[in-house]
């Protein structure tokens, strides 16, 4: 054997031995990493799939699912499959608080936080409509979509957001630290007592106490329900000025990209033969004047010029209800509502509590197109349980565990 | 891909394996090109978004065999042309009504591309090097070690680095590369995203006390945000570079390093000899000195030569500000780099004059002076970054827009002002106690080093090897339980 071919030996062995070591010493501490976080995950339940969720709660009407927000939209997803509902709520977190009991007699399934862009919307439609599609979609329809910027915000924001999950979303969904989860979860993992419910998921320390009811409403925390506001109407919610409650868009005008997307949605939902309902729930009425009246105004008395305010008439304007009008969707304007002059009404200024959402299916039902696609709800009975609230002072617990 | 996802580290981790494993150039090649290839078609989401990227490189190839054969003028026209082309491809917001190709696609890592296809075109014009072949044109321009955010390494260094013949792989080797890639994931995973979540936290402070009656607040606040958003954007883009400078060590390369301690810097021009150092090198090389050898030749006689070079520094560091994006926000940082470099460079000039060299040097040699000058280089880098991350955010729970107030104003100029003293008051307090620091914890941490058996010499131990697998075990740990989302901000320059 000659010399060059001890070197070439030598070298060989050599790179074998350093790409073993290289490969060991990056895969074993990881797969060590991985199987802790995999006990870790399934001793969370956090292996339980959607499907499997949406079929316990389907199930039993008692059961509320409370866990990461991020996973709301793939349960509710499996659930809306599951329900084929009369009549699906699909949208952003807005629609939240839209009840079953506010729809009787028909079959509802609140699917709010399932999408915040058009785009979104329409793979939720194909989604839910592939066994038998609902008859009625009523979505959210705010000016803000109207944002030329809110697409491209919003579908960064909706890859957080699977439609579907399994561990490898899990794994990488983004949720920040919190040591008190992992830490509850590890010791005390599954079932909780509520008042009315029995929470399954995980504890509320998760994500402050949100969670999805039987009928896919959201129940907030229960400290929202003892808020006191401060200040005045300004003041809702912990904002502290009239500047900071305005619902801003970007832009000048409606983006023509997103009128062209909300095309998509509309055709997509014609060609499925189901009525589509727009509605833009209500913001606080100081947040509305400030649009309404289009001027300077902010928290010491000025605002600037808005741009987000031409937007805004432009939305509110004939043409828009028209062009609404020729795509087949139903619109209901709230914002409005004589109501949203409550602060204590929102669980902050682009949240209506279910006292506001009430309200507004009350308002909602007086358009005579919408109460002719929805002519068997007792809109007497909720008026009724208005009234009730408003003597409860009751903005956020109505319906209770009426489903 | 994203550079910071975990299918990066299984392609990276492949890649350095199979590399190691290749016993010649044309093995390594294809083993590039394949990583390569799959790395820049994971950025697509249909094949159809990769065509404007594709054109670029083939008619960047095309300029390079043209480049070789051209006179000086026609050359500077081919020069312009991929320039316009890359202009247009980014869809630059400062020049209005760029016709659009009408569907998306993608341009990652095209600010470097372009630099990279520029270089080979004036080497090859140049007899530099020779055009090179398609599959090492291929694998210099698209290495998934230095697409996304760089470096920008000479081809000279990347064509020898490829023909060089495999030699052993030793055991330091393996252990420093992992170190670095480590620390660089560290740094990504955890520092830079936390910081990124405090600046956040400090510009929506600042958006929301943006008021008359608060404009010292604001100012501070500003300051704040300002400082803490330097400080994410060093560790996230140092972060890249310590992972994708010890992937290349582990694959058995050597790539350039782009820092060099950017906070010991003097003063700001010595700031950017320290930051992003590859792209200031390519500057000189191919901007500052040919400019200011053609403006000494044509005014040289009439114009003092501290004067053009003024001018040169100005013209270097607006063209830098600009490179890195698309819209206004950039014009004016590079506005204000070419400010920054203007006044240093005549406040250096002016200072020679009025005290000579000799008191000059000596007066630089002073510590008080020293640390004012890093403390004002600081303050204005924090500030000139501004640029680039003021902008609508979302507030804390994502669930709407926080205002951007309105900075090109009187008050925002009176903001600025107040970071920027608030700023160089507070580096210039932190520097000597930093520096004590620093000074009183090094040997502690030499010896917790040697003891961990990381000291020289001590490399091979048993001891060094755990000690890089507990490294590796944290990170990917503190990656799993933090799920943080890091993105390397470079990425979109």
């Amino acid at each position: 054997m000659d010399d060059s071919t001890t070197a070439a030996t030598v070298t060989c062995a050599d790179t074998r031995r350093f790409v073993g070591s290289f490969l060991l010493l990056v895969w074993l501490p990881i797969a060590v990493v991985v199987v802790l976080a995999s006990i870790v995950v399934w001793r969370m339940s956090l292996t339980t799939s959607p499907a499997e969720i949406a079929r316990k709660q389907h199930g039993n009407p008692a059961l509320a699912w409370i866990g990461p927000a991020k996973l709301f939209t793939s349960i509710k997803v499996a659930r809306l499959r599951l329900e084929t509902p009369e009549i699906a709520i699909i949208g952003a977190s807005r629609l939240g608080e839209f009840r079953s009991a506010m729809f009787k007699p028909y079959g509802i399934y609140n699917g709010s936080f399932t999408g915040w862009t058009f785009s979104r919307l329409t793979t939720v439609l194909d989604m839910i409509s592939a066994a038998r599609p609902p008859k009625v979609v009523l979505f959210n329809l705010d000016y803000l979509m109207f944002g030329s910027d809110w697409e491209q915000r919003w579908a960064a924001n909706e890859a957080d957001w699977p439609l579907e999950y399994n561990c490898r979303t899990l794994i990488c969904a983004r949720n920040g630290p919190d040591w008190n989860w992992w830490a509850r979860e590890l010791l005390d993992p599954g079932r909780k007592s509520g008042d009315e419910f029995t929470f399954f998921g995980l504890t509320a320390s998760a994500q402050g106490g949100l969670s999805i009811l039987h009928d896919g409403s959201l129940r907030y925390f229960p400290e929202i329900f003892d808020y006191k506001p401060e200040s005045g109407l300004p003041d809702v919610r912990n904002k502290r000025s009239v500047f900071d409650i305005v619902p801003k868009a970007t832009g000048t005008r409606m983006d023509p990209g997103q009128i062209e997307r909300l095309k998509v949605f509309a055709q997509a939902a014609q060609r499925r033969g189901i009525r589509l309902v727009a509605v833009q729930l209500p913001f606080p009425k100081a947040a509305v004047d400030v649009l309404d009246r289009g001027v300077d105004f902010d928290e010491n008395g000025k605002l600037r010029p808005g741009a987000d305010m031409q937007m805004w008439r432009e939305f509110e304007s004939a043409g828009t209800r028209a062009m609404l009008n020729d795509l087949g969707i139903l619109f209901a304007d709230l914002t409005h509502l004589p109501e949203a002059a409550n602060a204590k009404a929102f669980v902050d200024p682009l949240h209506p509590g279910e006292y506001l959402t009430l309200a507004s299916t009350i308002e909602m039902l007086k358009d005579p197109q919408i109460r002719a696609l929805l002519p068997e709800i007792d809109l007497a009975a909720l008026e009724e349980a208005k009234r009730q609230a408003e003597k409860d002072g009751n903005y956020f617990d109505i319906f209770k565990d009426r489903f | 891909m994203a550079f910071e996802s975990f299918s990066f580290l299984v392609l990276a981790v492949a890649a350095v394996a199979l590399l190691r494993l290749c016993s010649n150039e044309r093995q390594r090649g294809i083993v590039l090109c394949v990583a390569s290839a799959i790395f820049v078609a994971s950025f697509a989401s249909r094949p159809m978004e990769l065509l404007p990227l594709g054109v670029f490189m083939a008619a960047g190839y095309g300029a390079v065999l043209a480049g070789s054969r051209l006179g000086r003028r026609s050359l500077v026209v081919l020069l312009g042309a991929v320039i316009a082309a890359f202009v247009w491809l980014k869809q630059y917001a400062i020049i209005a009504d760029l016709p659009h190709l009408g569907f998306a696609y993608t341009v990652v890592g095209l600010s470097y591309l372009l630099f990279r296809i520029l270089h080979l075109i004036i080497a090859a014009a140049q007899g530099a090097i020779q055009v090179p072949g398609v599959l090492s044109y291929f694998n210099y321009a698209l290495s998934p070690f230095t697409l996304v955010a760089g470096p920008v390494q000479r081809y000279q260094d990347f064509s020898e680095q490829m023909a060089r013949p495999p030699v052993a792989a030793t055991q330091e080797q393996l252990l420093g590369g992992l170190g670095r890639v480590t620390r660089g994931y560290f740094y990504l995973l955890v520092l830079s995203e936390f910081t990124r979540l405090k600046a956040g936290e400090l510009k929506i402070a600042f958006y929301t006390d943006y008021a008359w009656s608060a404009w010292l607040g604001a100012g501070v606040h500003l300051g704040a945000a300002a400082l803490v958003y330097f400080v994410f954007l060093y560790l996230n883009f140092s972060g890249y570079m310590h992972v994708m400078v010890g992937f290349g060590r582990l694959a058995g390369f050597t790539l350039p390093e782009n820092f060099d301690e950017p906070y010991k810097a003097a003063n700001f021009l010595e700031f950017w000899s320290r930051w992003h150092i590859t792209v200031s090198e390519w500057l000189r090389t191919y901007l500052f000195n040919p400019l200011l050898k053609a403006l000494v030749a044509r005014w040289g006689k009439r114009v003092s030569s501290e004067l053009l070079a003024v001018i040169t520094f100005f013209f270097t560091f607006f063209v830098m500000g600009m490179w890195h994006g698309t819209s206004i926000q950039f014009l004016v940082c590079g506005l204000m780099l070419a400010i920054g470099a203007t006044v240093n460079k005549l406040w250096q000039t002016e200072a020679v004059r009025r005290l000579g060299r000799r008191r000059y040097r000596a007066l630089r040699a002073k510590p008080w002076y020293v640390n004012w000058a890093r403390a004002a280089t600081l303050a204005y880098m924090a500030l000139v970054l501004v640029c680039v991350w003021f902008g609508p955010e979302l507030s804390a729970s994502g669930s709407e827009v926080v205002p951007t107030p309105q900075i090109l104003s009187l008050f925002g100029l009176m903001c600025s002002v107040v970071a920027f003293l608030a700023l160089l008051l507070g580096l210039w307090a932190a520097g000597p106690i930093v520096q004590g620091l620093a000074g009183a914890v090094s040997p502690w941490l030499g010896r917790l080093s040697l003891r961990a058996g990381l000291g020289a010499g001590d490399s091979q131990s048993n001891a060094a090897i755990a000690w890089t697998a507990a490294k590796v075990f944290a990170v990917a740990t503190l990656a799993v339980v933090l799920n943080w989302s890091p993105e390397v901000v470079y990425k979109g320059f």
